[in-house]
């Protein structure tokens, strides 16, 4: 059956400041064929803040449940964050029994919950008819694992609203945001302390931006946890890879970043012209003790190495007796030619 | 399946006293081996310990179909009678016993019961009888439905026989009766030989065998997926498709069940993908029902394991270069003499903020999970006298026992395990028992019938073998990324504990346990946890990889369990081609494993159906 979203422009409001006001940015059109408006909040600075919408729909199958009435608030990338009901109007369970906290509480976590199994269920499969000891809802029963993420006689509601909430508005919320972009945005953005918001970030803005704030997304990446260093440094362009406060970030806190996020830097590089400081920087980095790596920085301070680097090089590998691979080994012997440097001490890796 | 029917190989033995020799005709017959097991099931979780795999009579309540076979006696006479049984339930209640059976020989029972005697598995006595020379039938009848057992049946015309109690003396009898020993059978030879047919060992041999690697599975029961097969249902847990390999996990993805939920119907477990998945692979041989049990070393490598036929109870050799312990009991490592650790490291050792002041023996339990369905009339249940002492603040309302239905922490997990498993079977009983007949509530459990209880085990913890590096809690909360990083850990540090309300109610036996969880990020685990520290050629996958008992706590779900296999057939492959060690590998050839990891061996085009039971992980992007 069809489900119809109406605009509701009742609203009173109970968020406070944010009074639902706010400027309608786009429309969402359900697959049910309802529609809801999604609106801008700004910060008193006039900057974007996040995204609203009020909501009215019917929440089961057969029209025997109230409709909510119920606003929701977005972050600037489509996460969830928060609704807010009318305290005449409230949500309510099977019966029309209202909604108690705890079950506010649940559909809160529900809501902003991305793991949760029974919203990739059909609708039309939630609940199993046969399993008719645990009546929840009115067309039957319903499955085991939906029960327990669910809150109890209030199924359709979780999950009209679950859809509602991460369907079809994050993207359009993400693009809103992308299109709002700006320089200040940014920067608040930059500082705000979700993960998430930074992923967003390294994975939206264009070089220009990335080159604009690179000082910010270098300290980003230095505290960056999870995978968020290696998958920032790969987000950032070639380019910027040559300056050097890029360079001289990686001879400061090259040492402090995750394994992952060190090749990843290896990697980028390799395409760029390494800076004499750098290049040492490396060359000193080759050490016994770091058998994964010698041979990946070793192929990037050979790739169009000077003479004198050269001689500090094949001085520092000869110190330490550093075991050098077949491909390395060629092509010292050869740039050992071109710059008439005696490399025969070396100890290749004969394996 | 190689059933040879040694049951009616009959052999003469040499009774020698002093000097007198005479021969006195013996059939030995063992249980497992019947060519009709009826409604019996094989039981070989515990034959390490008690000396054999048996024949149960696993009913739940209500008795089985009777087993038979054919037996050929050369003499006609007067034979003593003998059975290899117990009295399970002994242990706790000196009530009646819950497991009993006759025997019968040419469709007429012996006046004996059996399973009502002794509590610790030895030879009853069944009397005389008399039997005509050829071939006889002889059948096995459950009494009870509640998990009866039979090792094996001895008949002898030496009146005076004293059957052999000594482990050792009666497998060396066994051996000789049956001709085992003397002639072996040869596997042939492999590259690759993984003991396990969990997730962790079936994926190991299937990445192997793709990645160009001749692979033995040796799996000691019928079917695979371990615990996340119809014999345990557990379903998947964990992340697959992760930084910093996300190719790591299509395999898991392409064998793995497509639906989640402990404790559900047959069919979720999908055991039949496992099993074409392994059979599709024409570089996997691979041996069900064959529990590997003796390893032979040499200088510090594994030259050679047997394994023994669970049903027939023939001897199988494999020979590899390389050998993979995917047991979950690292039970290869312990007999080549590994290194291992087990129960609860104290804080001191590695200075883990979750471990506990003083290390003790506790290791997370196992599991007898249960549930029944609704039928249409009303099912009684037996009132069963030898359950434990239950009332109404003991009983729970449920129909469905699920994960932390888990006893035995504190018990060893080899040694005891027969009563492990057998106190999870009684727990579940005792509760039934009192749901269906004593309860105030018993109205509203008329209608169920115990459908399904677990007569295989579900274990979380055993040894963990340890490798040339352990992986400790603060490596993952702390972020502490090693370059040797492989499949990523993602389910929280997750600890189980006796319950303490269950604790209260039976004081030092609680058969439920609570759960504590702490959130990490994906965490790669070093490639230097799943090879041996002290054995050159073996590696490991799944719970008893190299990892602190807290560290256990993520590390040890099946969808991790099943990429750490990914890991190690890749391994297995770059250890081949290199003619090197696991440990040579890591030294001097893992930039090749790192690019077997990022191009991963499952299917990469298949739908990704391993949305359900992901953990709580702290935030991270989807990587796909
Ligand atoms: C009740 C319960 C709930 C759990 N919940 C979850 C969950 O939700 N998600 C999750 O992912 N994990 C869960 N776990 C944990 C997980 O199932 C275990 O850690 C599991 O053991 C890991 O898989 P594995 O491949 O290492 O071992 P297993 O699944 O134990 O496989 C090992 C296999 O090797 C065979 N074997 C053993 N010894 C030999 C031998 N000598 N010769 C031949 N074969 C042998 C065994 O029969 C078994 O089939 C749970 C465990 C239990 C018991």
């Amino acid at each position: 059956m069809r489900i119809a979203l109406l605009l509701c422009f009742l609203y009173t409001g109970f968020i406070g400041t944010a009074s639902g006001q706010g400027e309608v940015a786009f429309y969402i059109k359900i697959e049910d064929g309802g529609i809801f408006d999604v609106r801008t909040i700004r910060d008193s600075l006039g900057q974007l803040q996040c995204y609203e919408a009020n909501i009215k729909a019917p929440v089961c199958e057969d029209r025997v449940c109230y409709d909510v009435n119920i606003r929701f608030r977005w972050n600037l990338i489509g996460q969830f964050e928060k609704f807010v009901i009318a305290a005449h109007d409230p949500l309510t369970k099977m019966d029309h029994e209202p909604f108690a906290p705890e079950d506010y509480k649940k559909l809160q976590q529900i809501l902003s919950n991305q793991d949760l199994s029974f919203v990739h269920i059909p609708k039309n499969e939630l609940v199993t008819e046969s399993d008719s000891s645990e009546v929840d809802g009115y067309t039957g029963a319903t499955k085991a694992t939906v029960k327990k993420e669910v809150i109890e006689g209030a199924l359709y509601t979780c999950y009209t609203l679950w859809h509602i909430a991460n369907g079809e508005v994050v993207d359009a919320i993400r693009q809103h945001t992308h299109k709002s972009l700006n320089r200040d945005l940014i920067k608040k953005m930059l500082s705000d302390e979700n993960q998430f918001v930074h992923y967003y970030l390294i994975n939206w803005l264009d070089s220009q931006q990335m080159k604009e704030h690179i000082d910010d997304l270098l300290m980003l990446i230095s505290e960056g946890k999870g995978y968020f260093s290696k998958n920032a440094i790969e987000q950032l362009p070639e380019l910027l890879f040559e300056t050097l406060s890029v360079q001289n970030f990686i001879i400061s806190h090259y040492n402090t970043l995750d394994y992952y996020a060190q090749l990843a830097i290896l990697k980028k590089l390799k395409l760029v012209n390494l800076g004499d400081s750098l290049r040492k920087y490396f060359i000193f980095l080759i050490q016994e003790d770091n058998g994964f790596q010698n041979q990946r920085i070793l192929s990037l301070v050979l790739s169009g190495i000077g003479n004198e680097s050269f001689t500090t090089l094949v001085n520092h590998l000869n110190s330490l007796e550093i075991i050098i691979s077949e491909e390395n080994f060629l092509l010292i012997e050869k740039l050992g030619k071109r710059y008439h440097h005696d490399t025969s001490q070396l100890k290749r890796d004969n394996k | 399946m190689n059933l040879k029917f040694n049951s009616i190989i009959y052999l003469l033995l040499f009774w020698a006293t002093g000097v007198h020799a005479q021969k006195l005709a013996t059939v030995f017959v063992e249980a497992e081996s019947f060519q009709n097991k009826g409604g019996w099931v094989v039981d070989q979780q515990f034959m390490d310990v008690m000396g054999s795999s048996f024949l149960m009579a696993h009913g739940m309540g209500s008795p089985v179909e009777n087993a038979s076979t054919k037996v050929k006696f050369a003499e006609a006479g007067t034979y003593k009678v003998f059975i290899r049984t117990r009295n399970w339930s002994a242990q706790w209640s000196t009530k009646e016993a819950a497991g009993q059976f006759q025997l019968l020989v040419g469709g007429r029972a012996l006046p004996k019961t059996f399973g009502k005697d002794q509590q610790a598995w030895a030879w009853t006595d069944g009397g005389t009888i008399k039997i005509e020379k050829g071939e006889i039938e002889l059948g096995l009848k459950d009494l009870t439905g509640f998990n009866g057992r039979c090792d094996a049946i001895l008949f002898t015309k030496d009146l005076n026989y004293q059957p052999i109690e000594n482990l050792d003396e009666l497998s060396d009898f066994r051996n000789d009766y049956f001709g085992f020993d003397r002639n072996p059978k040869d596997a042939g030879n492999f590259d690759f030989v993984v003991v396990g047919g969990g997730m962790a060992g079936t994926c190991a041999a299937i990445s192997a065998a793709r990645n160009g690697v001749k692979v033995a599975l040796v799996q000691n029961r019928p079917v695979l997926g371990g615990n996340n097969s119809s014999e345990v249902r557990v379903h998947l847990g964990g992340r697959i498709n992760l930084e910093p390999y996300p190719a790591l996990g299509n395999l898991v993805n392409e064998i793995g069940p497509e639906e989640g939920g402990n404790a559900q119907p047959k069919e979720f477990y999908e055991d039949d993908k496992k099993l074409r998945a392994v059979l599709n692979e024409p570089n996997i041989s691979l041996f069900l029902n064959h529990h590997a049990n003796e390893v032979q070393t040499k200088n510090g490598k594994i030259e050679r394991i047997t394994a023994t036929n669970i049903e027939t109870g023939e001897k199988v050799l494999f020979k590899a270069p390389l050998f993979a312990d995917c047991t979950g009991d690292g039970t290869i490592g312990l007999l080549a003499g590994a290194d291992y650790m087990t129960g609860r490291e104290s804080r001191a050792v590695y200075n883990e903020p979750t471990a506990p002041e003083v290390a003790d023996n506790l290791t997370m339990g196992a599991s007898v999970q249960w549930f029944s369905e609704k039928k249409d009339k009303p099912v009684s249940f037996p009132n069963i006298k030898w359950a434990l002492d239950w009332d109404e603040e003991k009983s729970e309302e449920i129909t469905k026992g699920d994960w932390e239905w888990e006893t035995g922490m504190g018990l060893d997990m080899k040694l005891d395990f027969e009563q492990i498993r057998d106190y999870g079977m009684l727990a579940v009983y005792s509760n039934w028992n009192y749901l269906k007949n004593h309860s105030k509530n018993k109205e509203k459990f008329a209608h169920e019938s115990l459908k399904w209880v677990a007569y295989i085990a579900g274990k979380r913890e055993s040894v963990r073998l340890k490798g040339d590096y352990v992986l400790i809690e603060q490596d993952m909360t702390e972020r502490k990324i090693y370059p040797d990083g492989t499949a990523p850990t993602s389910w929280t540090i997750d600890l189980h504990y006796p319950d303490p309300e269950n604790s209260k109610l039976f004081p030092g036996a609680a058969f439920k346990s609570i759960a504590k969880h702490i959130k990490i990020y994906p965490y790669p685990i070093p490639f230097r946890c799943l090879y041996s520290n002290n054995v050159d050629n073996l590696m490991m996958a799944g719970r008893n990889i190299s990892v602190s008992h807290v560290a256990l706590g993520t590390v040890r779900v099946m969808r991790t369990t099943g990429m750490m296999g990914e890991v190690l057939g890749m391994a297995a492959s770059v250890i081949k081609k290199e003619n090197t060690t696991p440990r040579g590998l890591y030294q001097k050839y893992f930039d090749q494993l790192e690019a077997l990891m990022m191009k991963g061996v499952g299917d990469p085009t298949l739908p990704y159906v391993q949305g359900y039971n992901n953990g709580a992980t702290l935030m991270e992007m989807k990587k796909k």
